[in-house]
């Protein structure tokens, strides 16, 4: 699953670490889901969702058949 | 980290407290194997080893005590610092960093434990009954959690 996390980030910018403090996750957390090695779990999706005032499907993109 | 896994709660400084009551205890145990090396080893018929067991165990379980308490006490009086603590420990993928790395190593030391048991046989028979009742307890609790855990879930 890819994510527009690092494309959003960019544009507000904001630095990983100030994402991640107001996720209150690492910020190897934050690295890891940009990078694509890490999926995040529905409650971290949500949250991220809700930062950048947009739905989850807005920013997490299933692939079919990946 | 076992203690962290087992004792965090939504509430992180409820969870530190406790691990400050868990730390005192352990204090406590190891203040009493001092007392008993001091006290009770040097009339007794124990060897060296069991000598030196008992120094080394109450050292290392009243150091690592002290320093859980320091810490703890640290975070408790430092809000910034008790945030960067909360967030590091219930970070999800530092969690699941954690869990799978247990996976891994319950299953590499199952079966380096497994292959060891062909080894000791013949150096010692006591060592090889003492490995193998470790592997059926693994096993055993292994099935226990299972089946608690298919329920739960």
């Amino acid at each position: 699953m890819t994510n527009r996390i690092a494309q959003l980030r960019k544009q507000r910018h904001i630095s990983q670490a100030e994402l991640a403090d107001s996720l209150e996750v690492t910020r190897q957390t934050i690295i890891s889901l940009e990078s694509g090695r890490y999926n995040a779990s529905l409650l971290l999706a949500h949250k991220i969702a809700r930062y950048f005032g947009l739905t989850i499907e807005e920013i997490f993109l299933f692939e079919e058949g990946s | 980290m076992l203690m962290k896994l087992i004792l965090c709660d939504d509430d992180f400084e409820k969870s530190l407290k406790l691990r400050r009551l868990a730390a005192l205890a352990f204090l406590g145990v190891g203040l009493i194997g001092f007392a008993c090396y001091f006290l009770l080893v040097p009339g007794s018929s124990l060897s060296d080893y069991a000598q030196g067991f008992y120094l080394g165990a109450a050292g290392g379980i009243t150091a690592g005590a002290v320093i859980l308490l320091c810490r703890v006490q640290y975070l408790l009086r430092h809000p910034q610092a008790q945030r960067r603590a909360r967030i590091k420990e219930t970070d999800e993928r530092e969690r699941t960093v954690v869990r799978s790395a247990f996976q891994m190593a319950g299953v590499v030391t199952f079966f380096s434990a497994a292959g060891a048991l062909f080894v000791l046989l013949p150096f010692s028979v006591h060592a090889f009954w003492a490995l193998f009742v470790v592997i059926i307890f693994y096993s055993l609790a292994f099935s226990l959690s299972y089946g608690i855990l298919e329920r739960r879930l």
